[in-house]
């Protein structure tokens, strides 16, 4: 009983610090990478508060890491749907605009956050399928 | 090692490699604002019509693709920038449009090395 209550709680903290990981992905190390690659002051427009994805990062990392098997890894597929989500919307779809030097500078970017949408969401597929087949097979 | 690892790494290679044309030509931008150097001049051809030479001149390493020249709603294809590649072009433009011409009438489109596209338009 105690045994299963702290697998549970170590599982909780490793999904905050999962949670975590995803937020310092989506939300500042990509649009980050985003501003360095255009060279541009991009004024990134997220979806909702930064603070709500943390929040929910971490919801859905806690979520994860105690869940049964085949809900944990439904959990995992969504923290990066959203996180592709977020990337999706806070750059506009990929077009972002700035004013630079007297100039009004646009740049799609759409086949870079596709891609990266598209590999988050292919990614969290495949690792909720191998993690469901794990649960089953255990089971 | 899991399938969904070797999966991610193999997408993060992809797209650090889209990135990187993009990268690579924001850095030579940086470090020279006059990578893609535009010099316009204008000549009287008579009366009525007045010629509008725009001389384009790229230095980057990263190719620049279906470069077009936009003047007074106007486009016009440049083909390709290469390293080192002048392209010129001469619009005629007429008398009554001349004077009313602003920074903002005057823009570039083209793409970093087919793919990201790239609108500059100066502003009044």
């Amino acid at each position: 009983m105690t045994r299963d209550l702290t697998r549970k709680i170590s599982r909780g903290v490793i999904g905050i610090a999962m949670g975590l990981v995803y937020y310092a992905l989506y939300v500042v190390a990509l649009p980050v990478a985003l501003q360095s690659a255009t060279g541009l002051p991009v004024e990134l427009r997220p979806p909702a508060d930064p603070s709500t994805f943390l929040a929910l990062f971490i919801a859905l990392g806690v979520a994860e890491g105690i869940a049964p098997a085949i809900v944990s890894a439904t959990l995992g597929l969504l923290s990066k749907v959203v996180g592709a989500l977020y990337i999706y919307y806070a750059t506009n779809g990929g077009v972002i605009s700035a004013a630079l030097a007297g100039y009004n500078v646009t740049i799609n970017l759409s086949v870079l956050i596709y891609a990266i949408v598209a590999g988050s969401i292919v990614v969290g597929v495949v690792d909720a399928s191998t993690r469901a087949c794990e649960g089953v097979s255990r089971v | 090692m899991r399938p969904s690892i070797v999966l991610a790494l193999a997408i993060g290679f992809t797209i650090a490699a889209l990135l990187l044309p993009l990268l690579v030509f924001a850095v030579e931008v940086a470090q020279n604002p006059t990578l893609l150097g535009i010099q316009v001049d204008a000549t009287v051809l008579n009366q009525s019509h007045v010629a509008l030479t725009v001389a384009l001149s790229y230095t980057g390493t990263i190719p620049l693709t279906d470069v077009q020249l936009m003047v007074c709603n106007r486009s016009m294809d440049l083909g390709d920038l290469h390293e080192g590649a002048t392209k010129t072009v001469t619009i005629p433009l007429s008398v009554d449009e001349a004077p009313g011409l602003r920074p903002s009438d005057l823009g570039l489109r083209f793409k970093v090395m087919g793919i990201y596209h790239v609108e500059v338009r100066a502003i009044d």
